[in-house]
């Protein structure tokens, strides 16, 4: 048995020099962002020279909005797939944040202000609720969250009884709607939260030790890692930040829908698994996640502009993600083969 | 205080799991700078007592003494603190991260801006550590995935051993090995000898153990059956003792 596990090693490493020879095209696969970002050159130059409105400064202005919008749910799912896990609450923990910026503004008459932060406060709350029962109870995240997508959204609507909340004042869509230097303020936020994803994955021991969860529990258990805190402790990030996409759409809409978040946990997904967050944890790339929601929201904003049956849309969506899934798989297989 | 005759001392060890009894009265000594051999056919408690000084598991009696001074070691983190370093059979490093990460795992190296890793820092140790110890990984930033089996057994002895431990336990190091890469583990079991480690190495060969070990360690149905001088016994001796 071992003289097999040794012969094993030595293929692999045969393969790994064949690899290195094929080069370039299978090396997109290894390297997700590089793959991902020329997808991207290539639908914008489709989409431009498909749609002569695609790159007029109001359509770029709109597609950067949607991109920043998805950016932050799509980093509430990374946080946790990263450590091996699943948030299936994203969306429930989004309309929470939204109903609750909602509910104080318009029926509470708290300034913006205070309601955003309890709004997040909400957030931060759910995420731990989730984090707690995956590792106190040890009830793996995806039942954990199933649950709590229903939990939550039970609130939303007990709480709203599925009327939105539209007192919202013209000054707190300024974010949402507004912008400068020719994109939207949503958009810089973004590019502040990936920059923050970036320095948590590459210069803080919190993130290393969620990478290193999602490499190998046991491992990181031994090195003296509180694994459970590490996990708990993401899904407490998790919430924020599917809050703070929530208190985004506020933001955005002018109004506090309850049925915000609805669609976001298949986006959510699909922009992370693009964006080369492997679904079997241990892995996030910010330029990824970027990339992800450029893609997701030009096929969106693309099929639109190019007058495709849009009721369709969930197809198309759920073709995507069966795409994106299945260029994982070879990216993972290559991967496992490779040697970069 | 104790007599600080030796660097670890287990006292009447007892661990159940339900109704089993994983170990009874085990009590172990292992003196500086010595490798003990742990032997003991499957289920004889070899792991359990390991995991135990590991702070795994906890034992439901018994004391643990460490440099003459009794020490409570609920979890791994204390295990580390007090100078205990385990070695898995399965190597334990996260095949996701780079060289650099998996040695530092647990103990990075922070800098005094907002205590940010000094990621630049820890290549240079780590590429320092593998040559001090002889570990051929040339490329530091290769992914432990990447390794041989060799390298990343190499590697999670190394991750033991470049912290200074007064005590190392070696899981089964050789056990999922080429013949060759086996040679280059025991070499490298030979020199922490030499640097005044304590080793424990538990493992099925019997060859090793004889190569490298002072005293061997008889473990039968969670008791301890006998501690023999390697030098005045034989495999045969030591397999009638296991089975």
């Amino acid at each position: 048995m071992h003289v097999k596990k040794h012969n094993r090693q030595l293929t692999l490493s045969e393969r790994r020099e064949d690899f290195v020879k094929v080069g370039f095209l299978k090396s997109l696969l290894v390297h997700p962002e590089a793959g991902i970002t020329i997808a991207v050159v290539i639908l914008l130059i489709v989409f431009s020279v498909a749609s002569p409105s695609f790159l007029t400064a109001y359509n770029i202005f709109n597609v950067a909005r949607n991109v920043a919008s998805y950016a932050f749910i799509a980093i509430a799912q990374a946080l946790v797939i990263v450590g091996g896990g699943m948030n299936l609450s994203v969306g429930a923990i989004g309309g929470l944040a939204v109903v609750t910026t909602g509910y104080f503004i318009d029926v509470q008459g708290f300034s913006p202000a205070i309601a955003v932060i309890i709004a997040l406060l909400v957030g931060l709350a759910a995420g731990a609720f989730n984090g707690v029962i995956i590792t106190k109870i040890g009830i793996n995240s995806f039942v954990a969250t199933l649950a709590t997508l229903f939990v939550f959204t039970g609130i939303v609507y007990g709480i709203t009884k599925g009327y939105p909340y539209i007192n919202i004042p013209k000054s707190f869509t300024i974010i949402g709607r507004k912008g400068i230097w020719g994109l939207p303020y949503l958009f810089w936020l973004m590019v502040v939260a990936l920059g923050f994803i970036f320095y948590l994955f590459n210069f803080r021991r919190f993130g290393r030790w969620l990478l290193a969860t999602g490499g190998s529990k046991e491992a990181t258990r031994v090195s003296g890692v509180n694994v459970d805190r590490i996990i708990l402790l993401s899904h407490v990030l998790s919430g924020l930040f599917a809050a703070i996409a929530g208190v985004l759409w506020v933001s955005r809409m002018g109004s506090a829908q309850p049925a915000t978040g609805q669609d976001w946990l298949i986006i959510s997904f699909a922009i992370a698994i693009i964006g080369g967050t492997a679904l079997s944890g241990g892995s996030i790339s910010a330029l990824g996640l970027l990339m992800g929601s450029v893609i997701i929201v030009l096929i969106r904003n693309g099929l639109i502009l190019l007058g495709v049956n849009i009721y369709f849309e969930q197809t198309y969506l759920g073709l995507i993600i069966l795409l994106a899934v299945t260029v994982d798989r070879i990216r993972a297989f290559y991967y496992q083969r490779a040697g970069i | 205080m104790r007599e600080n005759n030796y660097t670890l001392e287990m006292k009447n060890i007892h661990k159940s799991f339900g109704g089993i009894h994983a170990l009874i009265d085990v009590s172990l000594e292992l003196r500086h700078g010595e490798i003990l051999g742990l032997v003991g056919d499957n289920a004889a408690g070899k792991s359990t007592l390991m995991k135990i000084l590991t702070g795994a598991y906890q034992a439901n009696r018994g004391r643990i003494f460490f440099e003459g001074r009794e020490v409570h070691i609920t979890n791994p983190r204390v295990s580390r603190q007090v100078g205990i370093e385990m070695v898995y059979q399965d190597f334990e490093l996260c095949p996701n991260l780079n060289v650099p990460a998996n040695l530092f795992l647990g103990r990075e190296i922070t800098g005094n801006f907002f205590k940010a890793l000094k990621n630049r820092q820890m290549e240079n140790k780590a590429v320092e550590i593998l040559g001090r110890l002889k570990i051929d990984i040339k490329n530091s930033k290769i992914k432990a995935n990447r390794l041989s089996g060799g390298q990343q057994q190499a590697l999670a002895i190394g991750k033991a051993v470049s912290f200074n431990p007064k005590v190392v336990i070696m899981d089964e190091p050789t056990a999922s090995l080429a013949v060759m890469e086996i040679e280059k583990v025991i070499d490298l079991i030979l020199r922490f000898k030499e640097q005044g480690i304590s080793i424990i190495l538990v493992t099925h060969r019997l060859d090793d153990i004889f190569k490298v070990s002072d005293r061997i360690f008889v473990l039968k149905h969670g008791r301890r059956v006998d501690v023999k001088e390697t030098s005045q016994t034989n495999k045969d001796e030591i397999i009638k003792l296991m089975f």
